[in-house]
């Protein structure tokens, strides 16, 4: 999952330092180059009508106008409107018509899934907030696209014009019904879509073997790492077995020895230890567990507690967890890299990959690393105040085979950053803690809030070794902390980007995540509807549906668009692509110079323009979907939603004002 | 149509009885306004044109028009006279091309206005999918109606114009008559001032228009105006104080009903139980001051009347075969 730059969303409204750069300067900017626009263009209209003078009058009054008929807007005809709009579409049936065709989809969609599969809850959730997403889409078109033009067509709207109703209340009472009658529709679909993901992912296990016992599985002897059958385990494995098949997986069961050396803390939960050896100096607790598969992994426990040499304790495996997750990441601030010979740059070693979301950091070289550097670490954002957890998604680039058995290796160490103020600049740094990376797969590192490490001074010189320090104590007491990365394997790489590494906070409710993702649908819900409604005041029913699906698709390939005609993108413009389609010259051949060419890419020019400006004009429908967070099992921060939220607002309110004016300025019964 | 509602206009809502005095206290700043003028058209005009601007028809020529407080004025006309133009421009539903149209001294397409005016559209342009009840209680809702005044204004409205059995139905299973009652009664929801009546009698049996007739000078008698109109020229002629007649969208005679209908170099009698003799007596002395008989017979009644008659003593004495006139 890519994860871009987001500001704070204060940031992001007011600019910062920066006042004139934040969100709300840039919406009174468009607000009123819109309208200066717009009254251009109706006083236009009007003298072509009326002539200069009346065109005059005729606009300025619709402008006076305008501001009593917002202020005097009221709610109880805006709510007998949205009333009127929610009636109008279930005695169509057209709820019966959607929440049917949910129905049929969840029924047979089920027979689709594999949940066997690598992360199967990446696949349910991907496809029930798609479907749902272009189900409600869909709906709010029709409902919306048709009712305005449909009761201007049968003349219904007499009788509603002609009583105290302002055109404001005409286009809001529609829009809070079609929009309150999806968000009903769309909080039922949320609540089953959840049920039948919870469902459709629940599953279980037993122990694969003659009996459900610690029997079943295969003593280790050796702490070689490997089984006697040649397969790589982890050293520390005792017993090692496996559940049974099921969903088309199994899981690997290990006993695991933990060693605890007196003074350090005793583990709290004993359900899964199955025996205790105590020596002088250390307690080794033997504790069965599941490894993860897919994405998932069960809890288990014996029943009763009891000792190996008895073999009698039965194994309970739990159900299905790790599938639904909301992890809550704090990404860094700023990556920056050092390349083998000590300079600092802001990208890293290009490895030949076309997709430059990565930089790579060349193994061995003791200069070369990545540092990333974290602001706001504080105690109280850590949900455990005893440990601290990273989560790294690494990429990897090996330039020589190796030992294909093995993962790369890499070092990570935390580094202080002292605060400008402070008038001597004592740094601390933890020793490297060496892992084996999981090569593009999410793993989890869990760190001791008390490591080990050294205080530098100002040139980089070491003050004391061995010192215990405390993560929040001596290495993030700024709030700040620096996190680096090195790749432990001489002339292999180590990719990284600045969403790849962060801080597991902590993990928040799944439940209210999932439906943080529905609310990015009922945002655009609210647009496709506004828009709609706002469009059929002056559009006939089929050119309304036309233009919104056209905003809408325009709004979910926006950035693809941008990326596509930027300067340096090979191929042209349409004409010229179409061209080289047709003369089969492709994108690299340069086309014979003359006129025609010269006229075609100036054609090309003016399109490509016009394309670029329409982006910007259509709402971003990316930044209001949310489901790939849930997707991939993080947290969607409120930043997010409070910009997708000003985002939507925004669009929507110039929208009504947009379709109060084609409302108040048209001819009903013409 | 039931009439034990009539006074239903003396139950004035206090939210209308509000927003009716801020809107008349609005126009006493206005010099102009004459209280009882309820409409006055100045040179108004319009003319319909096609999307590239070019004229298609010149629906209305400078119409020049004033109705008072308390008529009932008719718009007369054949199809296509520009009627129908002239109450849209009245409503805001249409814009001038030229002139203007003031409604209570304001501009027709002054939406204010509308809290005091009610408008039965020619074919009843109603949502089909809400029952009567809930067409009531939709628009009463629009005219900010708090729900105590709206649920009692409907039932009396339904009740008015006989719908009581049928108010839970939805207006798609109502025949024409049933829906242009339902259209009346939603156009009385907020007790107007000034009711618009578009081809009032339009698509109604003959019972139906005569209830139709006295709905209109039951308005009247409550101190109400109307306009309406029709190219059915009985029924203006039953209920019309003044009318205005267009053709091709210029209006071609405005007066008082009686002083248009009136052939004053005519004179008819009517009398009952002329014996013949009697008879020749009169003609005796017609001819003697020189004046020619045209016509002397037994008036006929009109087929209207012919047909209410019957209705009514087939409702006293069921079963019982109405004494026609075709053995004598």
């Amino acid at each position: 999952m890519v994860v871009k730059e987001f500001p704070r969303f204060l940031e992001w409204l007011t600019g910062g330092d920066l006042l004139l750069s934040g969100a709300i300067a840039t919406f009174l900017l468009i607000a009123v180059g819109c309208l200066f626009l717009g009254t251009l263009f109706g006083y236009f209209v009007a003298v072509m009508r009326h002539g200069p003078f009346e065109a005059f009058y005729a606009t300025a009054n619709t402008l006076f106008q305008s501001v009593p008929d917002f202020l005097r807007t009221s709610p109880r005809r805006i709510f007998a409107l949205a009333r009127l709009a929610v009636k109008e579409a279930f005695r169509r049936k057209i709820v019966l018509s959607v929440l049917g065709i949910f129905a049929v989809a969840l029924l047979f969609g089920g027979w689709y899934f594999d949940s066997g599969s690598e992360h199967p809850e990446r696949t349910y959730i991907g496809i029930v907030t798609w479907g749902t997403q272009l189900l409600v889409l869909m709906m709010g078109l029709l409902i919306s696209s048709f009712s305005l033009p449909d009761d201007i067509k049968n003349k219904t709207i007499y009788t509603v014009v002609t009583k105290p109703v302002r055109p404001t209340e005409i286009i809001l009472g529609r829009i809070l019904g079609f929009a309150g009658l999806a968000t009903v529709l769309l909080f039922i679909m949320a609540l089953v879509c959840l049920m039948f993901v919870s469902r459709g992912l629940s599953h279980g296990h037993v122990v694969d073997g003659p009996s459900q016992t610690i029997a079943s599985l295969q003593k280790i002897d050796q702490d070689t790492g490997v089984t006697l059958d040649g397969h790589r385990i982890p050293t520390n494995t005792a017993y090692l077995g496996a559940t049974s098949q099921r969903d088309n997986h199994r899981h690997r069961m290990r006993v695991i020895k933990q060693i605890v050396r007196k003074g350090e803390p005793e583990p709290t939960n004993l359900s899964d230890v199955v025996k205790v050896e105590e020596d002088a100096d250390k307690k080794t607790y033997f504790r069965m567990v599941i490894d993860g598969q897919g994405g998932h992994t069960h809890s288990v426990s014996l029943r009763p507690a009891t000792s190996l040499d008895e073999n009698d304790s039965e194994i309970i495996v739990g159900p299905a967890s790790g599938f639904f997750r909301a992890r809550v990441p704090l990404y860094a601030e700023s990556l920056l890299f050092t390349d083998s010979v000590g300079v600092t740059k802001a990208e890293g070693v290009v490895t030949g990959d076309e997709w430059t979301y990565r930089g790579y950091v060349q193994g061995g070289a003791s200069l070369a690393k990545a540092t990333f550097e974290f602001a706001g670490i504080r105690p109280d954002r850590f949900s455990t105040p005893d440990h601290v957890e990273m989560e790294m998604t690494l990429g990897v680039y090996r330039s020589y085979k190796g030992d294909v058995d093995r993962r790369i290796l890499a070092e990570v160490y935390f580094e202080s950053v002292p605060d400008e103020t402070a008038d001597r600049k004592v740094k601390f740094q933890s020793d490297p803690i060496s892992f084996e990376t999981m090569e593009f797969d999410v793993q989890g590192v869990v760190f001791p809030r008390s490591m080990s490490g050294r205080s530098l001074d100002e040139n980089g010189n070491t003050l004391q070794k061995g010192m215990q320090l405390d993560f929040f104590d001596n290495l993030a007491s700024s709030g700040r902390v620096r996190v680096i990365l090195r790749c432990a394997d001489r002339d292999q790489y180590l990719g990284v980007s600045r969403a790849d590494v962060y801080f597991r906070a902590g993990e928040a409710t799944y439940w209210v995540n999932f439906f943080k993702a529905f609310f990015g649908i009922w945002l655009q819900m609210l647009i496709v509807v506004t828009l709609a409604v706002s469009l059929s005041t002056f559009l006939s029913m089929p050119v309304t549906m036309f233009g919104t699906v056209l905003v809408i698709i325009l709004g979910f390939v926006s950035e693809f668009i941008r990326e596509l005609i930027k300067p340096e993108a090979e191929g042209g413009g349409p004409i010229e692509s179409f061209v080289r389609v047709i003369t089969q010259r492709n994108m690299q051949t340069p086309l014979p110079d003359g006129f025609l060419t010269s006229a075609m890419e100036w054609v090309d020019d003016g399109l490509l323009a016009i394309l670029n400006a329409l982006t910007y004009i259509v709402p971003d429908f990316s930044k209001l979907d949310f489901s790939q967070y849930v997707k991939f099992g993080y947290w969607i921060d409120g930043d997010r939603l409070w910009v997708a939220t000003f985002l939507a607002l925004s669009f929507c309110a110039g929208l009504v004002v947009f379709g109060y004016f084609n409302l108040k300025t048209r001819e009903i019964a013409a | 149509m039931n009439s034990a509602s009539g006074d239903i206009s003396a139950k004035a809502t206090s939210t209308k009885d509000v927003s009716q005095k801020d809107f008349k206290s609005s126009l006493e700043t206005n010099p102009d306004y004459d209280p009882n003028l309820v409409i006055e058209t100045q040179s108004l005009s319009k003319v319909y044109r096609d999307f590239w601007g070019r004229q298609k028809v010149r629906a209305l020529k400078s119409l020049d028009l004033e109705i008072r407080k308390g008529e009932v004025f008719g718009l007369l006309g054949p199809n296509g006279s520009g009627k129908s133009t002239t109450i849209k421009l009245l409503l805001g539903l249409l814009f001038p091309t030229a002139g203007r149209a003031l409604v209570f001294g304001k501009d027709a397409v002054d939406v204010t206005k509308n809290e005091r005016i009610g408008f039965l559209p020619e074919e009843s342009y109603l949502y089909k999918f809400l029952t009567a009840e809930e067409t009531m209680d939709f628009y009463g809702r629009l005219f900010d109606m708090p729900a105590a005044v709206r649920r009692e204004r409907s039932a009396a409205l339904i009740d008015k114009v006989g719908l009581t059995w049928a108010k839970r139905r939805q207006l798609k299973e109502y025949s024409k008559g049933m829906t242009r009652r339902i259209g009346l009664a939603q156009a009385l929801i907020n007790d107007p001032e000034l009711i618009l009546l578009d081809e009032p009698t339009s698509g109604l049996d003959p019972l139906g228009t005569r209830e139709m007739k006295d709905m209109i000078l039951d308005l009247k008698a409550q101190g109400k105006t109307v306009v309406m109109c029709s190219h059915l020229l009985a029924d203006v002629q039953d209920v019309c104080d003044r009318i205005a007649i267009l053709y091709k969208g210029e209006l071609k005679e405005l007066g008082r009903v009686d002083r248009l209908l009136k052939v004053t170099d005519e004179t008819q009698l009517r009398v009952k139980n002329l014996s013949p003799a009697a008879e020749a007596e009169i003609r005796a002395v017609l001819s003697k001051h020189n004046t020619t008989v045209l016509q002397m017979d037994h008036p006929k009644t009109t087929l209207e009347e012919l047909f209410l008659n019957i209705v009514r003593e087939s409702e006293q004495h069921p079963g019982r075969r109405s004494a026609g006139t075709e053995n004598e």
